[in-house]
């Protein structure tokens, strides 16, 4: 479960609205490599991890990304603040207009729905985690692309402060990719598991009596 | 309580800094869980933690719904919501 804290991970104080970069920015709250595409990755993977580290790990780094798309809602919602119709058409934003007003949608720049076609959850660790590595990647790559984009200090300093994230998270996810890779190279030892469930009578695990004959040649 | 000098947006800001750190360091010790260092680092932070976080509550409002329900008065759905402006 999950309990609310009523602050934001990282204080966000936009003085001036600019939706042309509020019709960038949304793309990080339900664009492909958004915060809702991880959070929704990590914490659906955590399911199907096999050891305390990678369990801990998708859990915590999925939470944390619920923080990271409530600061790019915050964003966008302060970015688009009392701008007119107008100043929204001229911005390129009047098709978002058209269906939600102003507002916080999880879509794409590019208008795109959020879908959880962007995600994947293999049931398999190894694979889930250099996914969750590519992931951290991509969105990396896209901060950098808005910081591009961006000339206000007080947005650039938000988008810095989540990319830099991005980058300690792909280190914790190669940490824990590691760990399950380091287990799978592990000698195994196969025991047959018929010694130790001493209800299941298939009589080789019965002491030999020392005159049962069976020995004798 | 050690009670500062700090204005609400200077001691949520301070706040904001050691949740950062101690969030940083619970991905950390996900996956170095016997870093010695790094328990005994959390642990101090989470005592420092608690005693800015009594003294914003005491100030300025509640963090979380349980401290929320003093003076007979349910505080929570107080004006700024951390996405407004002034609420962070």
């Amino acid at each position: 479960m999950w309990e609310y804290e009523k602050k934001l991970q990282y204080p966000i104080n936009i003085k001036k609205p600019d939706p042309q970069m509020a019709k960038f920015i949304i793309s990080q709250y339900g664009g492909p490599d958004g915060e809702l595409a991880a959070s929704l990755r990590y914490l659906s993977q955590k399911f199907s991890m096999p050891t305390e580290i990678t369990k801990a790990t998708l859990n915590d780094i999925g939470t944390e990304e619920l923080a990271h798309l409530e600061m790019v809602g915050t964003l966008v919602s302060q970015l688009t603040k009392g701008v007119s119709p107008e100043e929204i058409k001229a911005a390129g934003l009047g098709d978002y207009y058209t269906d939600h007003g102003i507002s916080v949608y999880p879509q794409s720049a590019a208008g795109n729905p959020f879908t959880a076609a962007y995600i994947q959850v293999k049931g398999d660790p190894r694979t889930d985690l250099y996914e969750d590595m590519a992931a951290e990647q991509k969105a990396r790559s896209t901060y950098e692309y808005l910081i591009d984009l961006a000339d206000d200090p007080d947005v650039i300093d938000v988008l810095k402060y989540l990319r830099q994230r991005e980058v300690v998270h792909f280190q914790r996810f190669g940490e824990a990719l590691r760990t399950v890779e380091e287990k799978l190279a592990d000698k195994k030892f196969y025991m047959n598991n018929m010694i130790n469930q001493p209800n299941k009578d298939c009589g080789c695990n019965k002491p030999k009596t020392k005159d049962c004959g069976c020995n004798k040649q | 309580m050690i009670v500062s000098n700090m204005s609400k947006d200077e001691l949520m800001k301070d706040i904001m800094a050691h949740d950062f750190k101690l969030y940083d360091l619970q991905l950390y010790l996900n996956t170095h869980p016997s870093d010695e260092n790094a328990l005994c680092m959390y642990q101090n932070l989470v005592n420092d933690t608690d005693e800015l976080k009594d003294e914003y509550e005491e100030k300025y409002g509640p963090l979380t719904a349980c401290s929320a329900a003093g003076d007979c008065e349910w505080k929570w759905i107080k004006n700024p919501w951390p996405w407004d402006k002034g609420g962070n």
